[in-house]
């Protein structure tokens, strides 16, 4: 982040880099009509726009993009880009053998799904090198959830965070990220997203019969088309307050699938109380990267309007303030029973020590920050 | 995983491979790039930067290929005559099977 070029204080990123972003994200896709990208950047401009496309994942599209000489670079920048591209090939190199060798070591006691990254680049894009990725994602069944992380924990890699009481995480949470051997990051999902909207995802949906996609001589599992979709479009909209460029690309590049079955896509919105998100999804994936063909998902996305509720479960992703809080707070409402809602209330105002030692240090600061947080949340719900 | 070889052709170099068919390891984990390939060679943990021309010879060895299938294939791709590049092909062939990556099929 030099001479605020990429984002501002407030997260803005300046216009010249922003469209070289664009330019990059929608490289490739027929049906955009984002502004070609016609001269080189300038020097600072493009510290901060290589900057970027690290941190957003952009790198193989802007590769492509240069190479396809639909984004004109000076030489410099060529050879630049060159090393860039080598390094984000690399790690996907790295993570991809991460994930098989996890894999294999939950196979024999642990039906699982490889999530996002190799799976996206392998199954949503003709060429894989197109997507990049930082970590390693993989959905583990809720009931060898536990049993899972413990084969992990027992090769060495360490969790984040504890849990605030044993068994919250396969009850209530989205997952795990645990530091894997090498730095390497591996989060284990029970479910799709934090909150409300990933405890209302129907988890026998996700291992429906599998997709499967070839990596190192192994055939590794998938979710199937649609729930991948749906994955996406969560991801999209409720991975961060302010939508991402490559989720909306994933988005945009299996919505165009014509393989994709768009009353699947609505039979399991429905089910999940998820239309909202996979409406929100593919409008800003065919706003921001200027998509003009229509599909029927796209124009029944333009035309949804959420009811109030759903209006509320979004706002607690995509409020840029007391996302956590929010999202603990409509968890409850979300807890199906009156035992299963106790139980959560109590993990997280009784949690165990050692979580309160390591957030908060004691009940009292914990309690107080709680009700602050949960006072500002509530207040304009 | 961390060491990067590039693998250079160069031209004139003989040849010690024999005829026999050889194939990518299907262990090996590879991904494109805009300047050719890369190549993470199972169990060694190191990684190998392929040129263009190392990449169409990765490409070719999807299935199993003589050198001189290969050869055959790439000068064809470059409007080239096989004996130009048969010398080039072949030590490309040569580091791809001494790392591991590349396996005989026979």
């Amino acid at each position: 982040m030099v001479g605020g070029l990429t984002e501002g204080p407030s997260g803005e990123v300046p216009s010249t880099v922003r469209a070289a972003q664009l330019a990059c994200a929608s490289h490739g896709l027929p049906s955009s009509r984002v502004a070609p990208h016609t001269a080189p950047l300038p020097r600072a401009a493009w510290h901060g726009f290589t900057t970027s496309i690290v941190d957003q994942r952009l790198t193989g599209l802007a590769a492509r993009a240069i190479a396809d000489e639909a984004f004109p670079v000076s030489s410099e920048q060529r050879a630049e880009m060159e090393v860039l591209e080598t390094d984000a090939a690399a790690l996907c190199l790295r993570l991809d053998a991460v994930l098989l060798e996890v894999s294999a070591l939950l196979a024999p006691f642990a039906e699982h799904r490889a999530l996002k990254g190799a799976a996206t680049a392998h199954l949503a894009y003709p060429d894989p090198a197109l997507r990049c990725y930082g970590d390693v994602d993989i959905l583990v069944r809720s009931d060898h959830f536990d049993a899972a992380l413990a084969a992990l924990i027992q090769r060495s890699a360490r969790p984040h965070f504890d849990e605030p009481r044993p068994g919250f995480t396969h009850r209530f949470s989205k997952g795990v990220a645990v530091d894997w051997v090498g730095g390497i990051e591996v989060d284990l999902h029970r479910t799709l997203a934090a909150g409300p909207l990933g405890q209302s995802v129907h988890l026998a949906d996700l291992f429906e019969p599998a997709d499967t996609f070839e990596l190192g001589g192994a055939h590794l599992l998938a979710l199937p088309r649609e729930v991948r979709f749906l994955h996406g479009c969560y991801h999209a909209v409720l991975g961060s307050s302010r939508p991402r460029l490559v989720p909306l690309r994933d988005v945009a590049q299996m919505g165009l699938d014509p393989r994709l079955d768009d009353v699947e896509v609505h039979r399991l919105a429905g089910s999940w109380r998820a239309s909202a998100v996979v409406a929100r999804a593919v409008s800003l994936a065919w706003e921001t990267l200027e998509i003009v063909q229509p599909t029927r998902l796209s124009e029944w996305a333009a035309s949804y309007r959420p009811t109030a509720p759903e209006h509320r479960a979004l706002r607690c992703y995509t409020s840029t303030e007391e996302r956590y809080a929010r999202q603990a707070l409509a968890m409850v409402g979300s807890i199906k029973g009156v035992r299963g809602k106790i139980s959560y209330i109590h993990a997280l105002a009784l949690p165990s020590r050692s979580y309160v030692a390591e957030r908060d240090g004691t009940y009292l600061r914990r309690w107080r920050r709680a009700a602050q947080l949960l006072r500002r949340a509530g207040s304009d719900r | 995983m961390g060491e990067l070889r590039h693998l250079i052709t160069t031209g004139g170099s003989t040849s010690s491979l024999t005829d026999e068919r050889c194939v990518r390891s299907p262990e090996a984990l590879w991904r494109r790039t805009t300047s050719g390939a890369l190549v993470a060679v199972p169990d060694g943990g190191e990684l190998l930067h392929l040129n263009q021309t190392a990449s169409l010879v990765w490409d070719e060895l999807a299935e199993p290929r003589s050198p001189s299938e290969v050869a055959d294939a790439i000068a064809r791709l470059c409007g080239r005559t096989p004996e130009t590049i048969r010398g080039d092909i072949e030590q490309v062939l040569g580091q791809l099977v001494s790392r591991g990556a590349v396996w005989s099929a026979g």
